[in-house]
């Protein structure tokens, strides 16, 4: 008896200090739609005063404020949240508060009180906020935004036992991220001729962000005014490259305006291919300034009459094109590719290969140019029925016999 | 009644006869009436082998390859004596992937094409399980025959199906089909798992075997002469059988 009584204080006693014991809630903080990257064509200058262009994104942050439900909760729970470039702060337990770093952009007035438990609100940024401290949407930047939420309240548990609880948690996990640099150009190493299209295979770019590839082609009797390696009927493979397919967007495409680095570019070569032919372009060092410091790499412009006839998934590098439709057999193509990333910066074009497709005799064309006398699929609807037809009678006459058999008693 | 499947099966695990007895003792074999398999076997249809071919497609775009042909079949057991005589059907899948030739030059392209086939089969089967349940020895010499038809599918680079002269790549060819076998009764090598196999589920033996298959699958209709792409082949096949 005094054992269980023993057992049941223990209980009492754990469970007052459980209720002490400062606690965490679990509050929430999330974009609303979409992902957590931005880019310029979500980002409007005008704004904040410079010049107009996109629409500017409203990004949604959601939160949900957690009190506690059980005790009594004394005077007003009051939150407060921002965005900023800094590192969330430390909360100072000693007065229950945070100190907002400068360049904090309010989403929640700091004392903003909680009204009920479990609210959700949803609070706004604009995309063009987050470019501004960098000087506006079209500055080369790729600047991470943290969203800080701050809670605080106090609770008293248990008649005549006050106990105050802090809860100071602080969010980093929600980055907001503008970013405005394209992604690096793919390596196109590979057309390979194919049946009314071409199959390609290409080296991504290292940026970690891409969203898609977007394939282009132009027929080559346009003016060509990329580099060029030309893939003919029967190549094994094209193995030609530009290059170590550095992240021109991070860094090297931000240079100064000059031309003082693109002649050295040596970047399109690669025609170690068999039977593939290139040739570096000079018009490839247009803008090519960005390259200073990478070596190898020479940035190509895209043709201005390609079209797109393929986009491929993050990861996705090689396959055939183009998706839908067809190329003309004994036409030859110039392809391209380039890489968008999440914030939906396109990034500059590989280098370009051509290709002809051709006509290819796959197996029912030898088949039949062979002499075979199989036809199409004339026989298949017959062929079913008949199937069917026998599947019926199968099944029919196991059932019949097996009836018979529970009649037997066997 | 029921004693006597119990007795056959304790004999033909003659080997660990001790203990099969005592859990037959305890408990009697469900009653059988069907048998559910699936094999695994390298099929090459002898498409090349069509009378009247002025060249060897098959081997022009596959080479010398096989197709991993995987099939389940389900019998249906309707007598039971001296051996047993089941009917069943069966169907199954493979695909062999080639390259396809330039038509210029006849040079090997990166263009890929494939032979897609679907077997589905009528067959009856003969299994000789009197050694297996009357003298212990765990292995069943079985027969099949039966009705093959036998879908197809060619598939060109863009992976759609071929077209050549605006006729399809697709179609369906009859034939006929005759096995030969071997089952190695597994409930041989641990009785007493092989029994709780047939309390728990119902699954009363339980066979590996090989077999060598031939189909020949040539037909446009079943009643004419043969004609057509020829999907013949013997082959051999291996798989996993419960009886139930």
């Amino acid at each position: 008896m005094f054992a269980m009584h023993g057992k049941r204080w223990a209980w009492a006693v754990g469970a007052l200090l459980a209720l002490a014991a400062p606690r965490a809630f679990a509050q929430t903080v999330s974009v609303g739609s979409g992902g957590n990257t931005f880019g310029p064509s979500q980002c409007d200058d005008s704004s904040w005063g410079g010049a107009a262009g996109h629409v500017d994104t409203t990004i949604p942050i959601q939160y949900t404020a957690q009190i506690p439900t059980t005790g009594t909760i004394i005077g007003t729970p009051t939150q407060q949240m921002f965005a900023t470039e800094s590192a969330c702060p430390a909360v100072d337990t000693t007065n229950n508060s945070i100190t907002v770093p400068d360049d904090a952009i309010t989403l929640v007035q700091p004392g903003t009180q909680i009204t009920s438990t479990n609210t959700t609100t949803v609070s706004t940024l604009k995309v063009s906020q987050l470019a501004a401290p960098s000087g506006g949407c079209a500055t080369p930047q790729d600047s991470v935004w943290n969203v800080c939420y701050f809670e605080f309240f106090q609770t008293q548990t248990f008649g005549g036992i006050t106990t105050t609880t802090t809860n100071g948690s602080l969010f980093t996990s929600l980055a907001l991220t503008y970013d405005s640099l394209p992604p690096g150009a793919p390596d196109l190493t590979s057309v390979e001729p194919g049946d009314s299209h071409l199959s390609i295979s290409f080296d991504p770019p290292s940026d970690s962000d891409i969203a898609s590839f977007q394939v282009l082609v132009a027929p080559v009797t346009t003016t060509q005014a990329a580099p060029i390696a030309h893939v003919t009927p029967s190549t094994a493979s094209s193995t030609g490259t530009s290059g170590s397919g550095s992240d021109s967007g991070s860094s090297g495409s931000t240079g100064s305006g000059s031309d003082s680095g693109s002649t050295g570019s040596t970047g399109s070569t690669g025609s170690t291919g068999a039977s593939i032919s290139s040739s570096s372009s000079s018009s490839s060092s247009g803008s090519s300034s960005g390259t200073t410091g990478v070596t190898g790499f020479t940035p190509y412009p895209c043709n201005p009459n390609a079209q797109v006839v393929a986009t491929f998934g993050p990861g996705v590098t090689s396959g055939i094109i183009p998706d839908s439709s067809t190329l003309v057999n004994g036409t030859t193509y110039s392809v391209q590719v380039r890489a968008i990333d999440q914030a939906n910066n396109v990034g500059a074009c590989s280098n370009a290969v051509e290709g002809t497709p051709q006509v290819i005799d796959d197996f029912w064309r030898l088949y039949k140019s062979a002499g075979g006398s199989g036809d199409g699929g004339c026989t298949t609807a017959g062929g079913a029925a008949g199937l069917l037809g026998l599947l019926g009678v199968a099944l029919t006459l196991g059932g019949r016999i097996r009836k018979s058999r529970r009649k037997d008693g066997r | 009644m029921v004693a006597l499947p119990a007795a056959l099966l304790a004999i033909a695990l003659g080997a660990n006869e001790a203990s099969i007895s005592d859990v037959a003792s305890s408990h009697a074999e469900s009653p059988i009436s069907g048998m559910f398999s699936f094999s695994l076997g390298g099929y090459t249809p002898q498409v090349d082998s069509e009378p009247g071919l002025t060249a060897q497609p098959y081997s022009q775009a596959f080479g010398t390859k096989s197709m991993l042909l995987f099939e389940a079949e389900w019998d249906r057991e309707l007598w039971q004596q001296f051996g047993s005589l089941a009917l069943g059907v069966s169907a199954g899948y493979g695909e062999v992937y080639g390259k396809g030739l330039f038509a210029a030059n006849d040079a090997t392209s990166s263009d890929n094409t494939a032979l897609k086939v679907v077997p589905l089969k009528l067959l009856g089967t003969y299994n000789f399980n009197v050694l297996a349940r009357r003298y212990g020895i765990p292995l069943v010499p079985f027969a099949k025959g039966g009705i093959v038809w036998e879908l197809y599918q060619i598939t060109n680079g863009s992976g759609d199906t071929a077209t050549a002269n605006g006729e399809s790549g697709q179609g369906a060819r009859w034939g006929w089909e005759g096995d030969v076998g071997l089952s190695l009764l597994l409930d041989w090598f641990d009785p007493t798992l092989a029994k709780n196999f047939d309390i728990d589920v119902g699954v009363n033996h339980t066979y590996f075997f090989a077999e060598w298959r031939y189909m020949s699958s040539v037909r446009n209709n079943p009643f004419a002469s043969p004609t057509g792409i020829y999907l013949k082949d013997g082959y051999w096949t291996f798989g996993l059988a419960l009886e139930y």
